[in-house]
């Protein structure tokens, strides 16, 4: 039943997403994909990792928002509307209550993400429909193994955020998703600052670097070197917000 | 099993330099209504939230249906019904709130919610946010009364409620819920309505019980005598609760044994003008200290 209530906050947030990874891919996809069918013989490597990095980034934009948006619902969101007190009179843990919502919360961005790379993968099937190794790379990567990255990278980016934002929003109630997007931008202006001044201190990025790139800005060399690792650190950075969301919880009294 | 519904000993809860329960000693017997009084700020509103796990206590013991809230509290909760806030989720209608309620509480009564919808007046296809206060109010108690609960705990029940809808839910409560062996918690400062349904009052006054007593043991034995004389004792007969000197006359209240005291008055040469019985008001603002003298009263047997 608590499931309910987190989908009767979140639906609209959830339908506008789709809605809008939908009309992003099928906007970029027109364009690019009318113009690479334009091209006089087979498409090349280099045309389709154009491809791939123009939808990134505006993907990795809205996976953000997303995440900051289903951050702001369950638990904080009430504790900010006064009715923390009504909530946590209901016989279940705190802990269920922050579960609760990160998993569904976690399970509707999943669709999403999935939803997005699906069309990815159906666009450059069309563009390319005999190719079961892809391209975007020197070395052959199989469609499949883009497709797992590409939604590992884009769960664990909107995860990040929206471990995030929900944390900020147990701490700082109605103030969390502004604390959550300060810390974001904070951190964008200060990852490239703190390379300048001391170069050798590389920040990591909030997206994961799946390839190392070549000099060419669109032709990645292959995979980039510690990427499980990399990963897992943002898995388990990911996880940590609605841990310390728990546990703020445990000592909190609620008002 | 404990013939307490609720116990607490030397219960404390601090907030920085505040104490806003200090030390309270409280006994809710199972199956009563138990009137709970005290001021704004008294810390009323503080107890109930830490008998239900809401707020932790700074220090002290307390056992909620034989259940300690510090380690039970989901325990305590699935058998209380609890109205503090009057805030629910306020993009729900009172149907979604009973939807949502619903699944939390096995004992949960759909026809006992209709039934109170009926007799509150509520409008459940109306959002939360857009009821008026005293809607709110009522949807609140809707809530807690349709779970089943052993203990309901209310926190002003009837605060921002209409004198024909209080009327209707303190007759709700009476008849629907204290008569079936239910305990009824109730946290007031709306006297004439505790004494209109409650069997047991706690008075409470920065943090501490005052007063627990039966009320009928209350009106029994409190009495305020006025008397004439010189040198009167002001303070050292035992069941004094006040003493005020004006005018020529001395006017004590006393917690009991109000004939023995006037003996010795009498005894001393003083002159009883009256002995009159003290209403629940009355009692209430003679304990939170509204007399010149006042005297800390302990726990009536």
């Amino acid at each position: 039943m608590y499931l309910w209530k987190y989908w009767r906050e979140s639906r609209i947030t959830f339908a506008v997403g789709i809605a809008l990874v939908g009309l992003l891919l099928w906007d970029v996809l027109k364009i690019h994909v009318s113009a690479l069918h334009r091209l006089p013989g087979d498409v090349s490597q280099q045309n389709l990792a154009q491809l791939y990095l123009v939808i990134t980034a505006p993907l990795t934009v809205l996976l953000g928002f997303l995440g900051l948006r289903f951050g702001s619902f369950g638990v904080g969101c009430d504790l900010g509307e006064g009715s923390g007190s009504f909530l946590f009179s209901r016989p279940r843990t705190r802990a269920f209550f922050v579960w609760s919502d990160w998993g569904y919360g976690m399970t509707q961005l999943l669709l999403i993400v999935l939803a997005a790379n699906a069309m990815l993968a159906w666009a450059i099937h069309r563009i390319a429909p005999d190719t079961a190794v892809i391209l975007m790379s020197r070395q052959p990567i199989s469609m499949l193994a883009i497709f797992c990255l590409h939604c590992t990278s884009g769960l664990l980016l909107a995860g990040l955020i929206f471990g995030l934002t929900y944390f900020s929003s147990v701490l700082a109630k109605n103030r969390g998703v502004l604390l959550a997007l300060g810390i974001v931008v904070a951190y964008q202006i200060a990852r490239p600052m703190v390379q300048h001044y001391w170069p050798q201190i590389i920040l990591p990025n909030f997206t994961l670097t799946e390839f190392s790139f070549t000099r060419s800005p669109t032709m990645p060399a292959g995979f980039a070197d510690h990427l499980g690792l990399s990963i897992a650190l943002r898995a388990a950075l990911a996880l940590a917000f609605p841990v310390a969301a728990q546990l703020l919880l445990q000592q909190r009294d609620i008002d | 099993m404990n013939d307490l519904a609720i116990e607490t000993h030397a219960l404390h809860k601090h907030y920085g330099d505040i104490r806003a329960v200090d030390g309270l000693d409280m006994h809710v017997p199972r199956g009563a209504v138990y009137g709970f009084l005290g001021r704004n700020g008294a810390g009323k509103t503080t107890t109930i939230r830490v008998l239900t796990g809401l707020a932790r206590a700074t220090g002290g013991d307390m056992r909620v249906l034989d259940l300690d809230p510090r380690t039970d509290s989901v325990a305590i909760l699935a058998r209380t019904g609890l109205v503090i806030e009057k805030m629910l989720i306020p993009s729900m209608t009172g149907n979604d709130l009973v939807r949502f309620n619903r699944g939390f509480f096995p004992r949960w009564s759909d026809a006992l919610a209709a039934k109170y919808a009926e007799v509150l007046e509520l409008d459940m296809k109306r959002k939360f946010k857009k009821l008026s206060t005293g809607n709110r109010t009522k949807l609140c108690l809707l809530l807690a009364l349709a779970q089943g609960a052993e203990l309901i705990l209310l926190d002003e029940p009837t605060a921002g409620l209409d004198p024909v809808v209080t009327d209707q839910l303190l007759r709700v409560m009476v008849e629907d819920f204290a008569n079936e062996g239910r305990t009824l918690f109730l946290s007031s400062h709306h006297l004439s309505e505790v004494e209109r349904i409650a069997e047991w009052v706690g008075i409470i006054d920065h943090g501490k019980l005052l007063l627990e007593a039966r009320l009928d043991d209350m009106r029994a034995n409190f009495r305020r005598v006025r008397v004439v004389g010189e040198a009167l004792p002001l303070a050292a007969w035992p069941d004094i609760v006040s003493a005020n000197t004006g005018e020529g006359t001395t006017e004590y209240v006393l917690r009991a044994d109000a004939d023995a005291f006037v003996a010795h008055l009498e005894s001393q040469g003083a002159t009883v003008l009256d002995v009159a019985s003290l209403n629940l008001s009355e009692i209430f603002l003679e304990v939170v200290g509204k007399g010149k003298t006042n005297v800390s009263v302990e726990v009536l047997a």
